[in-house]
């Protein structure tokens, strides 16, 4: 234990003097070195109340996460690297982090016409739908292409990408084609750049196109099924293409992309054969004080990866794309959207109203208010023939028309935020939450087992700016359902010095649970510096079981209790 | 024309690099004669379990059809561990408790540290660097090992159960055929079948929450040695011969039926834990 604490202290040390000791400097006239680190670390405790026991524990009791980045540029080159260390990784992010190592490196060349890229990148077309790597440091994410990349920008408009590489999987090196070998071609019009005639027109038309292809080496796989041996006949190639287009009218916007992919029997589909189809939309309309947002979309098994028998998060080549609101305060993320790669229809609307002060209803002050809904529905699916039922293993599965939705309503949120000055000293946030939440599904129970959630929410958010350095905020937020653990009330209270501290106290209190023993308390004690761009932050408390979401793309948080320490910092 | 003359570069480079994709038409799968071979070192699959895990079920047809398929050669044992197995009093078709000492001991972090279920376990040797793994790799976990590593010994399971005292006497008689440098450990456990219970289910076609009379097979009982087994011996030689007896009575246990019991025994090493041979006999 003291070596364990003794490594861990020094870790920290390494990565807090960091920023102090490597500022941006000259090494060679002109060239500059930026960077950024981060470490989160934890000392656990067993907690019996919450099912914490030595035994989950499993005798690691200290875990951190961290990365350091650096970039390094001079003239049209830039290379950078990121080393991270999981010593172990966090509670609730995978085991298989566990390690330290360089995952991210890479040198950029770039002119007016060409950039290009080797080693690790993030790349996107258009939204994602055919290609997206990026990071989610959060979430443990982390899908980087190593290979190259190659930006063409032939003429003013027009630029075309290329990707040609591997994935990211947590350590696991790339070897005798143990996954996947993504290659991937886009190409972007912004056509009032390219026909001078448009240049100040006030209709502005992007179009885009990818194509994107996976080679996994193995044209069989055999699969136990029924008492015999399947042999699954595989595409070793699997595309995925499809177009966009960005239609721009003055304060008006339309964007859609439609993705294809052909066949692509994955352990997520249960090996069917259905090929995969996707659209977004988002329409848009801003002018001063106010903004109109519609979004849709339509998944029919869009799962798409560089490994096929991966079933969870990682090695994802496409990224789905999420429609409904990402909530910041803590009940109201109680019960986020996942993304179903197999099949959803949703939409969403948002409605954002300022009124200006001294207007009727602004007052001396103004007034916001932001209206959202948002419903995720299942697919309609219909079984191919009389003898296959629905998602077969070796057919296609299941037949679904474009745009059926099914009766399962996944998820529904509908939400008004009113947000108000009150003087000068005083502001106000008020937030009304209707949810829904289909609990089988989003996190894959079986159907019946926890059954839908439906959530009545508000929150109070009030700041208080006592002086110009000093500002007191407190929350008070009650979750109501029949569902699940029952009900919640939740509180915080916060007190910022400007500009280096702040303090805060924050507690959950499950009081509705049917349980009694698991009417639990949920506090946190933090405090916090900042130092130009370092802050450090300490915490000590119990946090509830539950899940995070980023973009639709959702991790288990478990239960844990302890002291958290984390420290940002860029230079 | 320079432009024009870029843009061809380009799109002809894309045109050469990106055309792969294979489309696949039906039937798309046919049905493969499985090879037995038991000159190989025969397999121990774990299927660790809970009756409260909605993939489990399923997992546990594949390890029966392996089992099936693979007659002689893999073993499958079902450890029912962890949170998805704990037992709920207040609902009637869960308060089957089908843990053990040794399931929990297996399960645990001072065993195999097994992060959930349903997770496998082939032979105790690792696949993709992974000691447990998902369902998708059990059927190549298998193939892998069964087809690279040599048979290291002969062993039998002869049992003398009289049903008048409900008294078992196991004897386990271990020839190896080649030597080998390390630590032996032998585990012997008993396995029993056809018990009925709830388990809860999400997989077709079956899709139905809770299957209420689910048959239960193979499942761990407990162990007639330690969880981790015995030591009998350390580095044997090819031809050596031990012989271990373990006898067991089964009024200690009236919940088990001893018709439907049987035993399987493995040797591994005392070390890496790795399952150098297994033999199971038929129900008592």
């Amino acid at each position: 234990m003291k070596s364990q604490i003794c490594y861990f202290l020094g870790a920290i040390s390494i990565l807090f003097l960091l920023p102090v000791t490597a500022r941006s400097q000259d090494v060679i006239k002109g060239s500059e070195v930026h960077g950024s680190m981060q470490a989160d670390a934890a000392y656990y405790l067993t907690d019996p109340k919450t099912g914490i026991t030595d035994s989950t524990l499993a005798g690691k009791l200290i875990r951190m996460n961290s990365f350091a980045e650096v970039n390094y540029s001079l003239g049209n080159f830039t290379a950078g690297m990121r080393f991270e260390a999981y010593l172990p990784p966090l509670t609730g992010y995978d085991a298989q982090y566990n390690g330290t190592g360089v995952p991210y490196w890479y040198v950029n060349y770039k002119n007016n016409f060409i950039d290009v890229t080797a080693g690790n990148f993030y790349e996107q077309f258009g939204y994602g739908m055919m290609l997206r790597t990026y990071q989610e440091w959060t979430l443990g994410f982390d899908n980087s292409l190593r290979g190259v990349r190659v930006k063409v920008m032939p003429v003013k408009g027009i630029t075309f990408k290329g990707v040609y590489g591997v994935q990211r999987y947590y350590w696991e090196p790339y070897k005798d084609y143990n996954r996947g070998i993504v290659k991937g071609f886009d190409a972007d019009f912004y056509l009032n750049d390219i026909f001078t005639s448009l240049n100040d027109a006030k209709v502005k038309l992007t179009l885009g196109g990818s194509f994107v292809s996976n080679y996994q080496q193995g044209t069989t796989k055999d699969i136990p099924y029924n008492g015999q041996m399947l042999a699954l006949k595989l595409p070793e190639n699997v595309s995925n293409y499809g177009g966009r287009f960005n239609l721009n009218i003055g304060d008006f916007n339309w964007f859609t992309e439609y993705a294809h992919k052909i066949n692509d029997p994955s352990s997520l589909n249960n090996y069917i054969y259905k090929d995969g189809d996707g659209l977004f939309t988002n329409i848009s309309f801003s002018k001063p004080g106010l903004g109109i947002s519609l979004m849709s979309k339509w998944i029919d098994n869009m799962s798409y990866k560089s490994d096929r028998s991966v079933s969870n998060n990682m090695l994802n080549i496409n990224y789905l794309p999420a429609i409904t609101k990402e909530h910041s305060y803590a009940l109201a993320s109680m019960y986020p959207y996942s993304t179903q790669p197999n099949g959803e229809v949703g939409l969403s609307g948002t409605v954002t109203l300022h009124f200006a002060k001294k207007s009727p209803l602004g007052g001396k002050t103004g007034l916001s208010v932001a209206a959202n809904f948002s419903q995720v529905n299942g697919l309609q699916k219909k079984q191919v023939n009389d003898t296959t039922f629905i998602g077969q293993i070796g057919t296609l599965g299941y037949k679904s028309g474009f745009y059926a939705a099914g009766d399962n309503v996944y998820y529904q949120d509908a939400n008004i935020e009113v947000t108000k000055k009150f003087g000068k000293k005083w502001k106000g946030i008020f937030t009304y939450l209707y949810q829904t939440y289909n609990k089988d599904v989003i996190e894959s129970h079986a159907p019946g087992d926890f059954g839908t959630v439906y959530s009545q929410i508000g929150i109070a958010d009030i700041a208080w700016n006592i002086t110009k350095k000093h500002t007191l905020r407190w929350e008070v937020q009650g979750l109501w359902t029949k569902q699940d653990k029952g009900n919640w009330v939740a509180g915080l209270v916060e007190l910022t010095i400007s500009p280096a501290w702040f303090v805060s106290v924050v507690d959950q209190y499950n009081y509705g649970n049917t349980d009694a023993t698991q009417r639990l308390n949920y506090y946190t004690v933090s405090a916090g510096y900042t130092n130009h761009s370092t802050r450090i932050a300490l915490s000590y408390g119990r946090q509830r079981e539950g899940i995070i979401c980023v973009g639709g793309v959702c991790r288990y948080v478990p239960a844990t209790n302890g002291l958290t320490l984390t420290i940002t910092g860029s230079f | 024309m320079k432009n024009i003359f870029r843009i061809s570069i380009v799109l002809l480079t894309g045109a050469i690099l990106f055309p792969s994709c294979n489309k696949i038409s039906d039937p798309y799968y046919s049905v493969k004669a499985v090879v037995v071979d038991t000159t190989w070192r025969p397999v121990l699959l774990e299927d660790y379990t809970g009756h409260l895990c909605v993939n489990c079920a399923p997992a546990a047809t594949l390890a029966a059809t392996l089992q099936e398929l693979y007659p002689a050669q893999v073993y499958v044992v079902s450890v029912h561990a962890g949170q998805f197995a704990l037992p709920i009093p207040s609902n009637p078709d869960f308060t089957g408790d089908y843990r053990c000492t040794a399931s929990n001991d297996w399960f645990g972090y001072t065993g195999f540290n097994i992060d959930g279920n349903p997770k496998g376990m082939v032979n105790r040797v690792p696949f993709n660097n992974k000691i447990s793994f998902g369902t998708s790799d059990w059927n190549e976990a298998v193939k892998k090992v069964k087809s690279t590593y040599s048979r290291m010994a002969v062993m039998t399971v002869h049992n003398v159960y009289n049903a008048a005292g409900s008294m078992l006497n196991s004897r386990i008689d271990v020839k190896f055929l080649q030597g080998y440098a390390g630590k032996v450990n032998l585990t012997v456990c008993i396995l029993e079948d056809s018990i009925i219970g709830g388990q809860k289910n999400i997989i077709p076609p079956d899709s139905v929450p809770l299957i209420r009379h689910y048959n239960f097979m193979h499942v761990l009982r407990g162990t007639l040695t330690g969880s981790f087994g015995d030591l009998i011996v350390t580095a044997p030689a090819n031809g050596d011969l031990i012989t271990r007896s373990f006898p067991y009575d089964f009024n200690k246990s009236p919940s088990w039926v001893p018709e439907h019991c049987s035993v399987i025994a493995f040797i591994s090493d005392a070390d890496t834990k790795e399952v150098l041979h297994v033999a199971k006999s038929e129900h008592l």
